[in-house]
């Protein structure tokens, strides 16, 4: 009895970290590999799409993480769409 | 005493002024800059009212009804804006977004309906360049149909283009850029008030050569900022004007669309834009070229008028014999269409025609639907996303708890998803004064006051947005 309300406490728990894990720019998939291919140009556009990366730090669009991977040489995953 | 004829003339001309279609006077500022004022990265904030034609272009999240600030815009008309290509490289969808006009200040993330002088609008469509490279950010360009109309005024007034026969800008130039992007290049949010800076057009050589950017800008960019950096545009201003100001008009013509760069603001690295004049034809045969022709203005060179096709001095010597310099590429290497010609070989077609003309391709419009209206007309049904009586806002649901995920499938054009959330628009439809009561006040204006000129006074009565 004590282990089931256990469970039921730490599921609610995990139900409420996955919603809060729900970025303000709606749900994404966590961990997503940046497609840096597509950035052929030196720089990067100058929008505002940000996204958070593994780092914990926050790029202002994808192009702009991949030019730190790049400038850095190491891997640099994509947490979710938004700011961090 | 006026006899009834010049009142009626002049009642007839502030009926015609009424602006709610935007299409008289464009570039007028209803507060000037401060000249000077020299000092986006490195910038000032901007007075409201400086600049009527900047738009904030705001990525909406349907799950929680909020607003984010993403790009910069340019108001053609009360039904067009122009912007960049990219700012719809991953939000492709017209729902996905809102049009904020009239503003300085904006608010990052708000959910709460404008207040006036601002309007809110919905896209109706999105019109990419049907030639946009992603990668190399080739014509780096995108116009926006804007639902319902937005009503022009002291704050909200379209910006202008340059001549079919201008040519390139003149170069060296000192010119401004404006937005709401970062105010250095490792900041976190959006700058939360519009600024305004001065920079230099650069010569596309210098800006492509080894030290610079390395062949990689192309004759339908233009390049601006400073060789030691300090002042320039980052991210959040894409899609923003670069405004030069034209000497007989004395109005800012729009020459550029702000595209990328290497970090922002640093030495040698300014930034890159898209030039505006090589799209004339494109954005005519979006808007229409009765609609492009009133905001058209600028030094149109009658007396040379080959200019406009002349190929820049390095580029053509570039061609010929190996470069030492990068050359300035042709923007466009598909292999089945030439590259745009008139800038890079001696002029064959007549000079008023801009290179970009592709009629005979039909355009990567917005992925959507095809265009069956021709542009400039108001759709005959309103889309699903405009709603004539708006639904009060949907109390948003407290944080943490199960946002509403966004609809993952739209519906067809014509239908409103059934849940879908929908802020109210401020700013509203357009609500006609009668003919008396314009009159009327046409009557107390010249009781008060004596007749300022029409041009100076532009957008300086009162419209329905106030």
């Amino acid at each position: 009895m004590a282990a089931a309300a256990l469970s039921l406490v730490l599921l609610l728990l995990a139900r409420v970290w996955a919603a809060s894990m729900h970025s303000q720019f709606g749900p994404s998939a966590e961990y997503r590999t940046p497609n840096c291919d597509q950035y052929k140009l030196p720089g990067c556009p100058r929008d505002f799409n940000p996204v958070c990366g593994s780092d914990m730090s926050t790029y202002p669009n994808e192009c702009t993480l991949c030019m730190k991977i790049r400038e850095d040489s190491h891997d640099i995953k994509i947490i979710r769409s938004g700011p961090c | 005493m006026l006899p009834t004829a010049a009142l009626l003339v002049l009642a007839a001309s502030a009926a015609a002024r009424d602006n709610s279609s935007c299409d008289a006077f464009c570039g007028r500022q209803f507060r000037q800059t401060a000249e000077g004022g020299a000092r986006v990265v490195g910038g000032q904030a901007a007075r409201h009212g400086a600049w009527p034609w900047v738009v904030s272009l705001q990525y909406f999240t349907f799950h929680d009804n909020r607003r984010y600030h993403a790009c910069g815009g340019t108001l053609l008309n009360s039904q067009w804006l122009l912007t960049a290509a990219h700012c719809f490289r991953e939000k492709k969808q017209v729902y996905e977004w809102r049009l904020i006009f009239g503003a300085r200040d904006i608010e990052y993330g708000s959910n709460r309906p404008v207040k006036p002088p601002m309007q809110e609008r919905y896209v109706e469509r999105i019109v990419i360049h049907d030639r946009y490279r992603p990668g190399m950010e080739v014509n780096d360009i995108a116009l926006l149909k804007i639902t319902p109309p937005v009503l022009c005024g002291r704050f909200v007034g379209p910006g202008c283009l340059p001549q079919f026969a201008a040519g390139p800008p003149s170069i060296p130039q000192k010119c401004w850029v404006i937005g709401w992007g970062y105010l250095r290049e490792n900041a976190l949010r959006p700058s939360p008030v519009l600024q305004e800076a001065r920079v230099d057009l650069l010569d596309l050589d210098m800006c492509n050569s080894t030290q610079w950017y390395g062949g990689r800008i192309y004759s339908t960019n233009v390049c601006a900022g400073y060789p030691h950096g300090r002042i320039d545009t980052c991210q959040g201003d894409s899609g923003g004007p670069l405004m030069c100001k034209d000497s007989v008009e004395n109005a800012y013509v729009v020459v550029g669309v702000t595209s990328w760069g290497v970090g922002c603001a640093r030495a040698k690295r300014p930034g890159i834009y898209t030039s505006t004049w090589p799209y004339l034809n494109w954005i005519a045969s979006k808007i229409g070229y009765s609609a492009l022709k009133p905001i058209q203005i600028g030094p149109s060179r009658p007396s040379t008028p080959s200019d406009a096709t002349k190929p820049p001095p390095s580029t053509s010597s570039s061609l010929v014999r190996p470069p030492i310099r990068p050359p300035i590429r042709p923007p466009d290497h598909s292999p089945d269409r030439p590259p745009y010609d008139s800038l890079l070989r001696p002029p064959i077609r007549p000079p008023i025609r801009p290179p970009d003309h592709s009629p005979d391709r039909p355009p990567y419009d917005s992925l959507l639907r095809p265009p069956i209206r021709p542009p400039g007309r108001p759709p005959a049904n309103p889309p699903w996303y405009f709603q004539p009586q708006p639904l009060p806002p949907s109390p948003r649901p407290p944080s943490g708890l199960h946002p509403r995920p966004p609809p993952l499938n739209p519906p067809p054009s014509g239908h409103r998803p059934p849940h879908a959330p929908l802020p109210p628009l401020i700013g509203g439809h357009p609500q006609a004064l009668s003919f008396a009561k314009r009159l009327e006040e046409l009557m107390e204006i010249l009781k008060g006051k004596t007749f300022i000129n029409i041009r100076g006074n532009y957008g300086s009565r009162q419209t329905p947005q106030n």
